[in-house]
């Protein structure tokens, strides 16, 4: 009878964490941002014409901002943009549901670590909730998807090196390649993940194991197969430039010579002490994502004006996160066993993108990590207060205090601190009106301080692809430079002056709101419509007859 | 034995010269206790090492290497008294309850918290944690900004109730504040902060991984030196916890601990040990190298201002002047004055003036930032011909440009002005 309470109540929190993902993604988060608009505007374009907005048939890869995203996400956006056409929703729509999806396969996993079932579905009552949990799977992120496919691949490795059971290893092999398809960072931890269950290291340095005992041969077959099977990513013409991102974003390039400046000097020295920064530059990355204080207070410039901002948090709460490292004690002493030798091997590998990139601390970059660290979350609350008379009211109690306001702060509260940030805002609001304003004049002048902000009129506007795809050749090429706007049609993209509207005829222009309202109306012949964004004015249409 | 004792030799020689090389003038601390580290250095090498040796054997000597390794327990030596003898009385207190030696162990561990309290009076971030009125305002202001919004999810009222309330906002505030005590960075990663902060390392990055092995060789082989090994955490965090200033101030205590679970590397034979010791050997001399290239960079920059200024008055015949006007942007310099150039100190008047690019005042010799000559800059930023902006006949006597902004708003430059007539 418990246990059917039990399910009844993991049900309950799936179903909760689907109402807490699609509900509202309409307005919360208020606006698309540049990334998420890209993604669905190639949904829509594959699903109107089966190529991507650069023409491309059936790509493996999105040129977008010539960074090149994986497609994947776009192809599974395309059936909810078919039932509900080209908005926040549909957009959203694949991230949402993976999210729920990774809740699902975290239940599964900690099957394994949290033995009694009425503390495995309190711990999954907070974890399923966690700020980041909601935040990512409320937003288009391809990473998120990644995640859920990662997780999956995660559990079924897991059933198989603990049950024993070659045909999980097997059915594995979709949700690797799935995740590789999905986002960059997997393309890293895959093969890492599956090296170290090719090769299980950690006995041989520490437990005194013999080599040959570790080498798992099936595994090996998957890799190469895996390997197989993702080779279209790196084929095709643009192949180079699947690597683009990397490009743009090693720590290499990013830092060198590494060592302080003022006192390097290209000779033995020099490089001795560059290796010894290069190195300590990414173990620091890596220890990064286990600290307790960035996974939930600390906020870098680079996370607070992103996607990546959640108000008040990075990714856990704060006691979960301190929870982190009595989960890793834990771990450590029982690395003799399988399943907690998998978590520092989840670990590795999830960290190893970050370790290569610049940012000190990116949790989207480190993503496929956090379900690691949500297993070490839950075995050390359930160490800690398991053996406790009252630990599971005391559980009760920290859902009560945490839960409800992770929800409402990313619900409610979050839009407040994100809006004109990532979400440039004023689009979603001011667009469908100025497309209607357009079919009446000649031409239409965008001035926004966004690099890319050709596609939010192509999102909001639904604008056919075939207009866009036209368009190709005009378009800036890969590497050179990274405002991608290009005009199309009427649509111009250039900065504006007062003098400028003085001067034209039947146009419309999108300003910035530092131009004021009194001189734009101080002009004749023009009538201004100031554009609001959830909080305040963020632009102006002039129509200038 | 013999070669634990022969690399702790070298490592205390090594350092011992570094700092004596570095020849920086003294901070605040040293001026108003005096000048004792000479004195520390010598009861703080005995007391390690017989310590050391005394709780923890041949390991012991290897946690005492790892204390003498880091340079923020050298400059506290040197330069921070306070936090030098706060070390010392942890240790002495680890030994007291090591050894049993109740009395020692209760004598040291009140002084202990009694300079721990009374260095941070009234400063200290436990006493941010408790729950106060602000609280209430905090509530108003979610709400507000809730409902200020155009469009928004609206989660019905008892359930934003529930959340937006004092007892789920102060739980939240107290997280947030305990979480600051798991600095990662400001322990081990000084060297490559992200945040270009400068605090002096505590423990050198590599130590970060030795830090985990160590832990895994405890767990494993329940190596847990002696029972005041959890007492020293305990320490360090309260010292964390009432003690107010940078992270490296408020971290540095747990490098006793940390450098307890470090040392368990040096039970593990063959190539890890030997590893770790060229690692950290390594460490040593990089740091060691870059301290001495760039000691404005990593320790405070106030104490180079003063002694600027004095060197710079020293070159001057400052009998022709009436008064001395030095800048107290940077706190009292009286100190200062009777340690380098305690003649002039009855003429000195240690205030901050905001001349505004207007002239001073005759036969006064005044020592200031920038900002104090021609007016403060809200993002500290001035133009590189600033100075054109001072009054004709302004006479400069000598700038020096410092790397830290110790004095916001007033500008990275500091002078040596008099006005002629």
């Amino acid at each position: 009878m418990t246990n059917v309470w039990q399910k009844i109540l993991f049900w309950l929190i799936l179903a909760v964490s689907l109402g807490v993902r699609i509900g509202g993604l309409e307005i919360e988060p208020a606006s698309i941002n540049f990334d998420e608009a890209s993604l669905g505007y190639n949904a829509y374009s594959l699903a109107k014409t089966g190529r991507d907005e650069f023409g491309n048939y059936l790509p493996v890869s999105l040129r977008s901002f010539n960074d090149y995203k994986p497609a994947l996400y776009s192809y599974l956006s395309v059936p909810w943009v078919k039932l509900w056409g080209l908005n926040q929703t549909s957009t959203r729509m694949v991230s949402a549901l993976a999210g729920v999806v990774s809740v699902f396969f975290l239940w599964q996993i900690l099957k394994f670590y949290i033995p009694q079932g009425w503390w495995r579905v309190g711990i999954l009552a907070i974890l399923a909730f966690e700020p980041w949990r909601l935040h990512y799977s409320r937003t288009a992120f391809e990473a998120n998807l990644g995640l859920g496919f990662f997780s999956g691949a995660m559990w079924l490795a897991l059933r198989y090196r603990v049950e024993k059971k070659g045909r999980y290893l097997w059915w594995s092999i979709p949700w690797w390649v799935l995740s590789f398809y999905s986002y960059h960072g997997p393309r890293l931890a895959v093969p890492v993940i599956l090296g170290l269950f090719l090769i299980d290291v950690l006995p041989v340095l520490w437990l005194g194991a013999r080599w040959k005992k570790l080498i798992d041969w099936r595994v090996g077959i998957v890799l190469i197969l895996v390997a197989m099977l993702v080779i279209p990513v790196f084929g095709g013409g643009d192949s180079g430039l699947v690597l683009t991102r990397f490009g743009q974003e090693n720590i290499f390039t990013k830092f060198y010579p590494f060592a302080p400046k003022e006192s390097w000097v290209p000779n033995l020295w020099g490089y001795v002490k560059s290796g010894y920064y290069l190195v300590g530059l990414m173990v620091g990355h890596v220890s990064s994502v286990v600290s307790p204080v960035n996974l939930s207070q600390r906020v870098y410039h680079w996370i607070k004006g992103s996607d990546m901002f959640i108000p008040g948090f990075n990714l856990l709460g704060y006691i979960e996160s301190i929870l982190v490292i009595g989960g890793l004690l834990v771990a450590i002493r029982r690395i003799k066993k399988v399943e907690y030798r998998y978590i520092i091997y989840w670990l590795v590998a999830g960290i190893a993108p970050s370790a290569v990139t610049w940012n000190w601390f990116h949790p989207l970059r480190a993503l496929n990590v956090v379900p690691a660290l949500e297993l070490l979350v839950a075995i050390g609350a359930y160490r800690l207060f398991s053996r406790r008379k009252h630990g599971l009211m005391l559980l009760a109690i920290f859902f009560v205090v945490n839960v409800p306001f992770y929800v409402n702060n990313e619900l409610v509260y979050s839009n407040w601190e994100t809006h004109g940030e990532y979400q440039p805002g004023g689009f979603k609001e001011g667009v469908p009106f100025l497309n209607e304003l357009a079919v009446n004049y000649e031409k239409v002048v965008i001035d926004s301080p966004q690099a890319q902000s050709y596609v939010f009129f192509a999102y909001y506007g639904s604008l056919s692809p075939q207009i866009i795809q036209k368009y190709n050749d005009v378009r800036v090429k890969p590497g050179e430079r990274s405002d991608v706007n290009f005009d199309f049609e009427k649509y111009e993209f250039r900065r504006i002056s007062m003098e400028m509207i003085v001067k034209s005829r039947k146009t419309i222009f999108w300003t910035r709101p530092d131009i004021s309202e009194e001189s734009l109306n101080s002009i004749a012949g023009v009538r201004v419509y100031p554009v609001y964004n959830v909080l305040y004015k963020v632009a102006y249409i002039v129509i200038k007859e | 034995m013999k070669r634990s004792f022969l690399l702790l030799g070298l490592l205390v020689s090594f350092w011992a010269l570094v700092m004596l090389r570095l020849d920086y003038p003294p901070t605040v601390d040293v001026l108003k206790w005096g000048n004792l580290w000479p004195i520390v250095l010598v009861i703080l090498i005995g007391l390690t090492v017989f310590m050391g040796k005394l709780v923890a054997g041949k390991l012991g000597l290897w946690v005492v290497w790892l204390w003498w390794l880091s340079p923020a327990w050298w400059v506290s030596v040197f330069y921070y008294p306070l936090q030098a003898t706060k070390l010392l009385l942890m240790i002495v207190a680890w030994w007291g309850y090591v050894s049993s030696k109740r009395s020692v162990f209760y004598v040291s561990t009140g002084l202990w918290l009694a300079l721990v309290i009374w260095v941070s009076w009234g400063r200290w971030p436990l006493w941010e944690m408790r729950p106060t009125s602000q609280l209430s305002d905090q509530v108003t202001l979610r709400f507000t900004r809730e409902d200020e919004l155009r469009e928004n999810f609206r989660l019905p009222l008892p359930i934003r109730r529930m959340v937006n309330n004092k007892v789920v906002l102060w739980w939240q505030e107290f997280g947030k504040s305990l979480v600051t005590v798991f600095n990662g960075e400001g322990l081990f990663f000084q060297e490559i902060h992200p945040l270009a902060s400068k605090d002096l390392p505590i423990f050198y990055w590599p130590e970060w991984v030795l830090f985990w092995m160590g832990m895994g060789v405890m767990l494993w082989k329940k190596k847990i030196i002696k029972p005041g090994w959890g007492w020293l955490w305990l320490m360090a965090t309260a010292n964390f916890f009432l003690t107010s200033g940078s992270d490296n101030t408020r971290l540095l205590l747990f490098l006793v601990p940390g450098a307890i679970v470090i040392a368990q590397i040096f039970e593990v034979r063959g190539i890890a040990k030997n590893l770790a010791l060229l690692v950290l050997t390594l460490s040593l001399l990089i740091f060691g190298e870059d301290i001495l290239a760039r000691p404005d960079y990593w320790l405070d920059n106030r104490p180079l201002v003063y002694r600027y200024w004095f060197e710079e008055m020293r070159k001057m015949e400052v009998d022709h002047y009436e008064q001395i006007k030095m800048s107290s942007l940077l706190g009292n310099g009286e100190g200062y004055c009777q340690q380098m150039y305690p003649e002039i100190c009855h003429k000195i008047t240690h205030d901050s003036f905001a001349l505004g690019g207007s002239w001073g005042e005759s036969r006064t010799l005044y020592l200031g930032f920038a900002g104090e000559f021609i007016g403060t800059n809200f993002y500290n930023q001035f133009e590189s011909n600033w100075k054109g902006r001072l009054p004709e006949n302004t006479k400069i006597w000598g700038t020096m440009k410092v790397r830290d902004s110790i004095a916001n708003r007033y500008g990275n430059e500091v002078l040596v002005v008099s006005f002629d007539e």
